[in-house]
């Protein structure tokens, strides 16, 4: 993807994929994992001290986590009801770890610290030591699939296998395949748009890397990194209470 | 798929990570500040039951409280009421009692008076008799039997008695 040559960039090199930073034993670690890894630490020491010492007159981060939380929950609670507890965490985490993770990919030294390297296939590169997380699809796919598998469990542990196929089928038994087929694409455009965005945000703030300029693509860039994730978060949740959604409940919306 | 960097250990190696960040934020965040709302929650709705508890019993003191100073009221009511007839009927009595008094006192006195006056009027008899008898005697100058003075004198007298 040399691109960035042929508007005029030269000497600059974005790839698509994530590249290698290095490795622990047999295991080579790519810069988006190393992001992931520091996101998720950071994730977990504010956690750890959040609640720490809860108080029953919160105060600080406390506050702060108990707002986020309670926030988050009362969306899930409004979608999926009485069995929000269940799948809160996996919801959350969406919401929680893919704006810090935007957020994160926009802070100076991304895209720019870095080391030049092998790309594994005898080229020398550029590699980045921090990339915006979600610029890997790796990540982003591994999210939706985690997402896929978190709805279509979730309606066939409430319908029972039987009755989820028949859910899915609705009032026409040959709707299943075109059911089947939105529902195989939802994780795909999940994972594609998230990267997409995220990725599409990098080579824009390298392209316009001009002062004033840059300023107002970086505002924008906050935005979307908030955007994406709420996306993300709330196509999930929608497509899991779909999922969720009772069989008369289903019958009476086409009576 | 090489060129977009898809890669199944990676793609294995993110959703573990992912699926650790869950656990991990679920034990540190999500549960506590969970348990904390939810503690909350049930703090303030015992608080709130507490409050409209404390509340109707203070309603239910009141009204008791009320009904007494009420029973208190009537019953001062009644003592001052008793206390208003029965000195009354007390200052009835004394007065009944004292103009009885007066009425004794007044016909003892009568009485007395009665008796002064009848007494007074036998000792003049006997005076008016017994210088009648000297004025007669003197008079005629003649001794009499004294016997038969007394007598006449008493005739007299009573004749006096008549007359007058």
């Amino acid at each position: 993807m040399d691109f960035l040559e042929v508007i005029g960039f030269k000497g600059l090199h974005i790839s698509l994929a994530a590249e290698p930073l290095f490795h622990i034993g047999p295991i080579t670690i790519t810069n988006t994992i190393f992001t992931a890894w520091i996101v998720m630490v950071l994730l977990v020491v504010v956690s750890f001290f959040a609640t720490r010492n809860m108080q029953l007159v919160p105060s600080g981060l406390q506050n702060f986590a108990e707002a986020i939380v309670g926030m988050l929950y009362d969306i899930v609670e409004g979608v999926v009801g009485e069995r929000a507890r269940i799948v809160f965490p996996i919801i959350a985490t969406f919401f929680i770890y893919i704006v810090v993770a935007n957020w994160m990919g926009l802070l100076p030294g991304f895209n720019s610290i870095g080391v030049w390297g092998d790309d594994g296939k005898g080229h020398e590169i550029f590699i980045p030591i921090f990339r915006a997380a979600n610029s890997d699809l790796n990540m982003t796919i591994g999210m939706a699939l985690i997402a896929f598998i978190l709805i279509h469990s979730a309606g066939v542990i409430i319908h029972k296998p039987l009755g989820y196929l028949k859910h899915l089928a609705g009032p026409l038994p040959i709707l299943i395949l075109i059911n089947v087929a939105i529902e195989s694409f939802v994780p795909v455009s999940l994972s594609v748009r998230l990267f997409g965005n995220i990725f599409a945000g990098e080579v824009l703030l390298l392209v316009m890397r001009l002062p004033v300029v840059g300023a107002a693509f970086m505002v924008l860039e906050v935005l979307f990194g908030l955007i994406q994730a709420l996306i993300f978060t709330m196509l999930t949740l929608i497509f899991l209470g779909l999922a969720m959604s009772g069989e008369h409940e289903h019958e009476e919306a086409h009576t | 798929m090489g060129e977009l960097g898809i890669n199944p250990f990676y793609l294995a190696f993110q959703i573990i990570n992912f699926l650790l960040l869950v656990f991990l934020l679920h034990r540190l965040l999500y549960r506590p500040v969970l348990n904390m709302l939810d503690q909350r929650k049930e703090r303030i709705r015992e608080g709130q039951e507490a409050a409209e508890r404390a509340q109707s019993e203070a309603e239910e003191l009141r009204q008791e409280y009320e009904r007494q100073l009420e029973e208190s009221r009537a019953h001062a009511r009644k003592i001052i009421e008793d206390a208003t007839a029965a000195a009354a009927r007390l200052r009835e009595e004394s007065v009944a009692n004292a103009q009885q008094e007066a009425q004794r006192i007044l016909e003892r006195g009568q009485e007395e008076l009665r008796a002064e006056v009848q007494h007074a009027r036998r000792e003049l008899r006997q005076e008016v008799a017994t210088l009648s008898v000297a004025v007669a005697g003197k008079l005629i100058q003649e001794s009499l039997d004294s016997e038969k003075n007394r007598e006449l004198a008493a005739r007299l007298v009573s004749d006096l008695d008549d007359s007058s």
